[in-house]
């Protein structure tokens, strides 16, 4: 939990030396009691093992999920099949949102920070289920549409062939959002044969890395994935 | 035999009824439909579905759905696909399968694959919409089947749009998780109370979960309806890789005994079963043990049930009747003023709130829709629709999300001719007035006589006894005292012999008498102790809800006193608030100080002094500090909410003398078409009106349209646009380009996630704001202050 809170301080422009000011002791303990909350709901997720062909996963019903640009083809080079992983606080997140900001704005942005903070958390607790299924294989870091050169148009399929609607509730709109808001939908490359460096971190396989605002501030998309 | 009373007679027969099994699976297995559409198949091979079909009803299926899932033009638009066309072929292949025998088709109505407002950005109206060209489409099926649904609003267009568009009987079922909540929250009992209100044929539950997950929850559905109930369960819970389930067709029928047995009648599978299930299923010899429904009075809200059982109480303050400054905030639209007054409330206990918005000079048909639904984001408690505009009910009543109740009919012929239907139709609660075209009746024997005949009217018109609410009305005990002796006979004997929930409005009674509270409270006591189960009253009266603390105690219905112990014990001293400023209490972020020391500051006529001598100072000490990373938003944002209390108190004060405070200037904020993340520009607006700008806020997802006109119909100097997604940008672009060519253009200012200081010089906006102080300057330059 020490790490989730960590990165909402992040999230709330706290971290680093804001985080000892006591303003920033202040907050952390507001945001350690608002996950404390979020706990008894964890992240709901659904991973389905596509096989990797090029410029698409496909899905084992058949469903493909276009994967254009250079950064899924690099990172996808020597994967022979890809999870695809959506995770979701759900709309009753949205829905305590949406009343807080009625309530509290300054509640609402903490609570914001930490469901971004927590539906991060259960991508990771995704992940590490994924890996205790494939033992001895190697994974590539996790990377979404609409960061480096995959586009957010994949959304419709992405979510489509993984049953994103009936099992999670996760819809899509025309501009290619996903509600609810906090949904991660993310791919992660699987491989007999081990990764380079450049698989399992996302920056140095990205051809946005050049200019890109995140890692000016110091930040990785992986970590701005969220949809907010 | 109509197809109500063809359905009617399959569920008269004794033991359950056999629905059908996943259609999905079949489609797999048959190997045709790998990464084709299914809805596609309607067209390309009715012959693989008639098939499939035929293989369900030799396994003893006695209803079947059409392959007609996803056949709604919200995701078929997609695909470049015609809708209605796949709805009647995928009707016409079932019908093919079923000709000479007596199964059923059911036309199979899903998920739009959309999130209606507020949480998405579909509207309520194009839902129905939606869902009303597939049931046109699909009217020559025997049934309609509304299933895997987990937004209970969404269920209500779809079962709105076959009631007006059909004549089919209809069955709804909605997914589960196995926390007894769907994704959106709602729950069991408010799914089953809506439902049934709404006029479903049988609903119930599909997908998500095993049969052994769901057996609990069919005993739980049992409580809230008098429906057959629905249970059609995956083949188990699926693995968590590779999709397969884990039940056997033998653990799947041994799962669905229990479902038998805790009530439902119509059974089949969902996701991962076949004709093998169905077959297995169909040799279960399992007795319903149903659980007896609760004929309780009802409301709710997807996420709140309110059963009448006991002392319920209503909320009073959304009304304008004497309130000067609410009747100022309808004239001027302020809706947040409204909701604030509901969030309020239900911190103080009000478990139904009464909104009533007539007041001359407002148009009810658009006050009162807009009101509830901008008062249901905010609060989940259910809602009193007050209104004597049968238009505006029925707007109003049509947008509810979940089962309300209607203030009210009475025993007027026209009345009950208006205002049944409607309750029936929607689903909702009634208040019933006892008093006819005769007038008010002075005894309590012939209010009661009136009470009889609305029910009696209410029942022929479909609604249940225990919905009609019956109000005996409350007198004004200084100018007929006599009469309050009546009111509370009246209640007793409604209470005793009809048994239905009664209401009164409590705090009529003291009207002009001083130190009305206590007045109020006494008969309050005197009115519960008659059988009154639904005061309306004013919550934040300390006293008014101690008093029904205290009765819940002595009629038992507070078990073991713990809600009353609650409510006393916690009470620790309040704060010392003696050595604070109102600077410091804005600073800290204290709204309850602020407001308190912004009450006790206040000098009548000098109202803006305390804003400019002390308000903002405070505001920039709490920026300054943000700036200099001593202070976080969270902070910056409990600074502009206590330093809303202080507008409130100067507001208020204005209002007194019938003045409004001169804002400093107008701003225009909204986040551009197809976005529908808005908490950033909610932050923008939360601190620029804290600094005493008046914001005019479109919301999420606008059209550059509603951006030109608002400008133009209030001259308004400064606009503020968000975007949070790269694909929203072009829309932003649009707005700002539109938004400029103006004739006198506005200036306009753009931030969010992915808007940078190039991209808004690129667009042509004339500033880029990174965070809300930023805003506050910009508007600072552009308008003063």
């Amino acid at each position: 939990m020490h790490r989730i809170a960590d990165e909402a301080m992040r999230y709330l422009g706290a971290g680093g030396d804001g985080a000892s000011t006591a303003s920033g002791q202040a907050l952390r303990a507001q945001v350690e009691k608002t996950l404390a909350e979020l706990s008894s709901t964890p992240p709901r997720y659904t991973l389905t093992i596509c096989e990797v062909q090029p410029g698409a996963l496909v899905s084992p019903a058949g469903q493909r999920i276009p994967t254009p640009g250079t950064l899924a083809q690099k990172m996808l080079d020597h994967c022979e099949s890809a999870a695809a992983l959506v995770c979701t606080l759900g709309a009753d997140f949205d829905a305590k949102l949406l009343q807080l900001q009625h309530r509290s704005m300054a509640d609402a942005v903490i609570l914001d920070a930490c469901g971004s903070a927590w539906v991060e958390h259960g991508c990771d607790e995704a992940e590490i289920v994924l890996r205790s299924k494939f033992p001895g294989k190697h994974f590539t870091a996790r990377f979404s549409p609409g960061y480096g050169d995959l586009p957010l148009q994949i959304q419709p399929d992405f979510l489509t062939a993984t049953s994103a609607m009936t099992r999670l509730g996760v819809t899509v709109n025309d501009r290619c959002l996903m509600s609810p808001r906090k949904t991660v939908t993310a791919i992660i490359g699987i491989s007999d044969a081990p990764m380079e460096p450049s698989h399992t971190k996302n920056c140095a396989a990205c051809p946005l890395r050049e200019g890109c605002i995140a890692r000016e501030s110091g930040r990785t998309c992986t970590e701005e994935r969220i949809n907010t | 035999m109509t197809k109500k009373e063809r359905f009617q007679a399959l569920l008269n027969q004794p033991g359950p009824v056999l629905l059908d099994g996943g259609m999905g699976t079949m489609l797999h297995k048959s190997g045709l439909a790998a990464g084709e559409l299914p809805e596609r198949l309607n067209l390309s091979q009715p012959q693989l579905l008639t098939d499939i079909h035929r293989a369900y009803m030799a396994a003893g299926s006695r209803i079947v759905y059409a392959n007609t899932f996803g056949c709604n033009q919200g995701k078929m638009r997609r695909y470049g696909l015609i809708a209605a066309e796949l709805v009647e072929a995928g009707v016409r292949a079932a019908k093919e399968a079923v000709r000479g025998t007596e199964a059923l088709v059911a036309l199979d109505i899903g998920p739009l694959g959309a999130m209606l407002a507020p949480l998405g950005d579909m509207p309520f109206e194009e839902a129905c919409g939606l869902y009303a060209e597939v049931v046109r489409a699909g009217r020559d099926a025997d049934v309609a089947v509304i299933e895997t649904m987990s937004d209970l609003y969404e269920t209500k267009a779809a079962l709105l749009a076959v009631k007006e568009n059909s004549d089919l009987p209809v069955m709804v079922s909605m997914t589960f998780t196995e926390t007894g909540r769907t994704f959106t929250g709602c729950t069991l009992a408010a799914m089953a109370r809506t439902l049934t209100a709404l006029g479903a044929d049988a609903i119930g539950l599909n997908c998500s979960l095993g049969p052994n997950q769901m057996a609990g929850m069919i005993a739980e559905i049992a409580r809230h309806t008098h429906l057959p109930i629905i249970a059609k369960p995956n083949a188990g819970l699926p693995d968590p890789l590779d999709g397969h389930y884990d039940l056997t067709p033998e653990d799947f029928a041994a799962g669905m005994a229990q479902c038998i047995r805790a009530g439902a009648k119509l059974v089949g599978g969902c996701c991962g079963t076949t004709p093998e299930y169905i077959r297995r299923l169909a040799s279960v010899q399992a007795e319903s043990e149903r659980a007896p429904f609760m004929a309780d009075g009802c409301v709710c809200t997807p996420t709140q049930t309110v059963m009448i059982q006991g002392v319920r109480v209503i909320g009073e303050r959304i009304n304008p009747t004497g309130k000067k400054r609410f009747q100022q905030a309808l004239l001027e639209k302020d809706l947040d003023y409204i909701v604030a007054l509901a969030v309020e409330q239900s911190d103080a206990g009000a478990q139904v709130l009464d909104v009533n918005v007539g007041y001359p000079g407002v148009d009810e048909t658009e006050m009162l829709p807009l009101v509830v639904q901008k008062i249901q984001e905010a609060v989940d408690t259910p809602l009193m629709l007050d209104s004597s505009n049968p238009v505006a009910l029925e707007k109003a009543l049509r947008l509810y999300n979940g089962k309300a109740v209607v203030n009210s009919v009475s025993g007027e012929e026209d009345k009950c001719r208006a205002i049944l239907p409607l309750t029936k139709k929607y689903g909702a609660a009634v208040v019933a007035l006892t008093l006819d075209e005769s007038g008010l009746p002075d005894t309590a024997d012939k209010r009661f006589a009136i009470a009889e005949k609305i029910i009696s009217r209410a029942e022929a018109a479909g609604i249940p006894r225990e919905d009609v609410w019956v109000d005996c009305l409350t007198l004004t005990v200084s100018a007929q005292q006599e009469q309050a002796e009546e009111t509370l006979r009246a209640v007793q004997r409604v209470r005793r012999e009809l048994g239905t929930p009664t209401v009164l409005g409590v705090s009529n009674i003291s009207f002009g008498l001083p130190n009305r509270l206590v007045l109020t409270q006494a008969f309050l006591l005197r009115a519960l102790h008659a059988g009154l189960t639904l005061p309306i009253v004013n919550p934040n009266q300390r006293e008014i809800m101690d008093a029904i603390v205290a009765f819940r105690v002595l009629s038992g219905e507070d078990e073991r006193a713990q809600r009353y112990i609650g409510r006393f014990a916690g009470q620790a001293s309040a704060e010392n608030s003696a050595a604070m400023t109102l600077f410091d209490a804005i600073v800290r972020g204290l709204p309850g100080e602020a407001a308190k020391l912004a009450r006790a500051a206040i000098r009548p006529g000098k109202e803006m002094a305390l804003v400019e001598d002390c308000l903002i100072p405070a505001l920039d000490e709490v920026g300054a500090r943000y700036e200099r990373g001593e202070a976080f938003l969270p902070q910056l944002l409990s600074a502009a909410q206590a330093a809303q209390q202080v507008f409130t108190a100067v507001k208020d004060s204005l209002a007194l003398r019938g003045e409004k405070s001169a804002p400093k200037g107008k701003i225009l904020l909204a986040t551009v078409r197809g976005d529908i993340h808005d908490i950033g520009k909610n932050i923008v607006r939360t601190v620029l009106e804290n600094y005493g700008y008046e914001v005019t806020d479109l919301g999420k997802d606008v059209r550059p349209e509603a951006l030109i006109q608002a400008v133009q119909a209030q001259n308004i100097p400064l606009v503020g646009l968000s975007a949070l997604m790269t694909t929203t940008l072009p829309a932003m672009e649009e707005a700002v380009g539109r938004l400029k060519a103006l004739p006198n253009p506005p200036r306009v200012m753009v931030g969010g996630a992915v808007v940078t200081e190039e991209y808004a010089r690129f667009i042509g906006a004339d500033a880029y704001a990174k965070d809300a102080r930023q805003a506050v300057e910009i508007a600072r330059q552009v308008l003063g202050g």
